[in-house]
């Protein structure tokens, strides 16, 4: 089966960012940016506004998270449960990301097949109840799913995107 | 007909077929229970072709199944039913889902809607604070690591053996509330570390708590027999296993995306990934899945041991004085290994229902005692504002489901649509002047939730009764509902 084309009237233009598709029960979103790494900042940031918005959660703890994975799909996936295991274990929200991918093939947009790819997330934000900042939280989230899920270099728009539904 | 329906054959009023021809790798037909009126949605939804792509799971028995809530999930449809041979077929977390053992309980109280409105504010709002809701959802039982292995190992018996709960609770739930084969050293640290502080808690999303009465009884015989009567007031639980079962699902999908790979399995959507049943990557799931199950009958048992303290407060009566008994309580996202007659043989098999119940007939040994003359109750809670069902299982549910039936109404619009469509706000206000009392950790939640979200559930209950599936017992309509 095509997994679902986005919605036709979702705005995806600029050189990056994310817009949340129809969906029955749960969460689609596409993420897109110039490369790997950023597409998977740009698919956390858009996990997280979910939750809460990240430009409003103050940046005073770092999560450093090391993640290994067969393809950039289970990447893309592995990072945004890693998020909300975070959430649940912690009560940590993120406020900002950084990124970085190691693996065969990134340089050329064509990651190889038979060798996995590493990141290293740099999560930055605050923890539920640690500040003086009161959050609340909007919606819950159960994980981040591989239902026709692509993260891809997407030629003809010079881009990476990333589609994943979210188990809500 | 023509355009996209013509896809499906129509059976009777009740069955729709998807043939074997419909996509390539299919194994077997799909079949999809719902109404005419109904169709249309659900292929506009395009929740067939995730039917059609269940039926590629290797070693699938009989065909693929939808029940009439059924729409567009993730790998399965909501509403997905799958038997594999135990032998030669696979067991796929995604027809199981992230929230393991997600269920539903309701226990039937010794008080009428006349006894509880003059009270049922202050009521929902003593449940609304004694039953931790919402995001993260931290701020219940906080367990030591050696509890929480004997709450993964002893399900709602661990409740109950701590006073949370009566004997006869047990009796009540489907497997006892405890599957044996649980393997808690299947569970990774991970999820433990998320089970560890959410036991007694509600979550968020589409879990809650309500007050009903019962307005309604079609099968008197079968409503007496679960101690239900027309006027009475029965309290509603809806809940699973938390954050640790979405961690054990989610961690096990990552283990299934190699075993895929090793053995030689081909798939259409990666959400499918599934391994042998034998298999130690099978075997393992299965084991943890279990451990996850057995945690969510303790976290409904745990709820139901906080909101009786809160009925014996309020109406300044003993617990036992309430009645507060357990009517039942059902899976309805879980896998189990059990024996069906296929084709005039008996088999054994791995059932996954993905947003579906079990409806085991009556004379079944796996139906407790005192319902066995009359067979399996089912509980199918609709939206916040209408009604939900108690029906009861039938043997031709055991011919044509692998003894299974419909979870609840099924989604009609998405979250965001819904959220565009109306405000927290106002659906409180709204339900208010129906004399529906709701409170809800987050206005967009409620939003979401709003009843114009959902599908009537009457017209989902219509039709698995009139497929035979399942028998209508009895209606509930909410007097309060509590949304995590």
């Amino acid at each position: 089966m095509s997994p679902r084309p986005p919605a036709p009237d979702a705005p995806a233009g600029g050189p990056e960012g994310h817009v949340f598709l129809e969906h029955t029960a749960d969460i689609r979103l596409l993420a897109w940016a110039q490369s790997l790494p950023e597409v998977i900042a740009q698919a956390l940031l858009a996990t997280a506004s979910v939750l809460f918005p990240a430009p409003e959660v103050a940046r005073v703890e770092t999560r450093i998270v090391t993640l290994e994975a067969p393809d950039p799909v289970s990447l893309v996936v592995q990072s945004l449960n890693e998020l909300l295991f975070l959430l649940d274990t912690e009560g940590f929200l993120l406020g900002q990301v950084s990124v970085e991918v190691s693996g065969p093939g990134l340089e050329q947009q064509k990651p190889a097949r038979s060798a996995p790819v590493r990141a290293t997330l740099r999560l930055t934000g605050d923890r539920l109840g640690s500040s003086q900042r009161e959050y609340r939280v909007m919606a819950g989230l159960k994980a981040a799913t591989y239902n026709c899920a692509r993260v891809s270099y997407v030629p003809e728009r010079r881009r990476w995107e990333a589609t994943l539904t979210l188990d809500v | 007909m023509s355009g996209p329906l013509s896809d499906l054959v129509r059976l009777d009023d009740y069955r729709w077929l998807i043939p074997k021809t419909r996509q390539p790798g299919m194994r077997t037909e799909g079949l999809i229970y719902a109404s005419a009126a109904m169709l249309p949605g659900i292929v506009q939804d395009r929740a067939h072709e995730q039917v059609a792509n269940v039926a590629c799971l290797p070693g699938i028995v009989g065909r693929s199944l939808a029940m009439p809530d059924i729409h567009w999930g993730y790998g399965f449809a909501i509403g997905g039913v799958a038997a594999t041979e135990v032998d030669q077929g696979v067991v796929s977390p995604g027809g199981v889902g992230y929230d393991i053992n997600c269920g539903v309980r309701i226990l039937r109280t010794n008080l009428s809607a006349a006894d509880v409105r003059p009270r049922l504010a202050k009521l929902i709002d003593a449940i609304f604070a004694a039953v931790p809701a919402g995001v993260g959802g931290q701020g219940g039982l906080v367990l030591k690591e050696p509890e929480l292995q004997a709450v993964l190992r002893d399900g709602a018996a661990w409740a109950v053996g701590r006073g949370l709960g009566r004997p006869a609770d047990l009796v009540a739930c489907e497997d006892g509330g405890k599957i044996g084969s649980a393997d808690p050293r299947a569970v990774t640290d991970k999820a433990a570390k998320r089970g560890l502080g959410q036991l007694g808690t509600l979550g968020s999303g589409n879990h809650f708590l309500e007050i009903d009465v019962v307005d309604e009884i079609y099968d008197q015989q079968a409503a007496e027999v679960f101690g239900l009567r027309h006027g009475q007031v029965v309290l509603g639980i809806h809940v699973g296993s938390r954050g640790l079962g979405h961690q054990v699902c989610a961690d096990s999908l990552e283990t299934m995306q190699k075993a895929v790979v090793r053995y030689g399995i081909s798939l259409p959507d990666r959400q499918l990934a599934c391994a042998p049943v034998k298999s130690p990557e099978g075997s393992r799931y299965l084991g943890a899945m279990a451990a996850a199950a057995n945690y969510a009958w303790a976290n409904r048992q745990v709820i139901t041991d906080s909101v009786r303290h809160v009925l014996a407060e309020v109406f300044a009566q003993s617990k036992d004085a309430l009645g507060l008994e357990l009517v039942y309580d059902v899976a309805h996202n879980i896998a189990k290994i059990e024996r069906h007659s296929v084709e005039g043989h008996e088999r054994t098999l791995c059932v996954h229902r993905k947003g579906a119940t079990r409806a085991f007939p009556a004379g079944h040994p796996d139906v407790p005692a005192p319902y066995r003359a009359v067979g399996q109750p089912v509980l199918v809670p609709g939206d916040m504002g209408r009604y939900s069902y108690v029906l009861v299982g039938t043997a031709e549910a055991m011919r044509q489901t692998f003894g299974s039936t419909c979870h609840g109404a099924g989604r009609l619009m998405s979250r965001t649509a819904a959220k565009q469509n109306t405000r927290g706000d106002d659906v409180q206000r709204d339900l208010a002047a129906q004399g529906i009392i709701v409170r809800g950790r987050s206005r967009s939640g409620l939003a979401e939730e709003a009843p114009s979200a959902y599908k009537d559930v009457q017209q989902v209950v219509d039709v698995v009764h009139g497929a035979g599936i399942s028998r209508r017992v009895a209606r509930l309509r909410p007097l309060g509902v509590i949304k995590g």
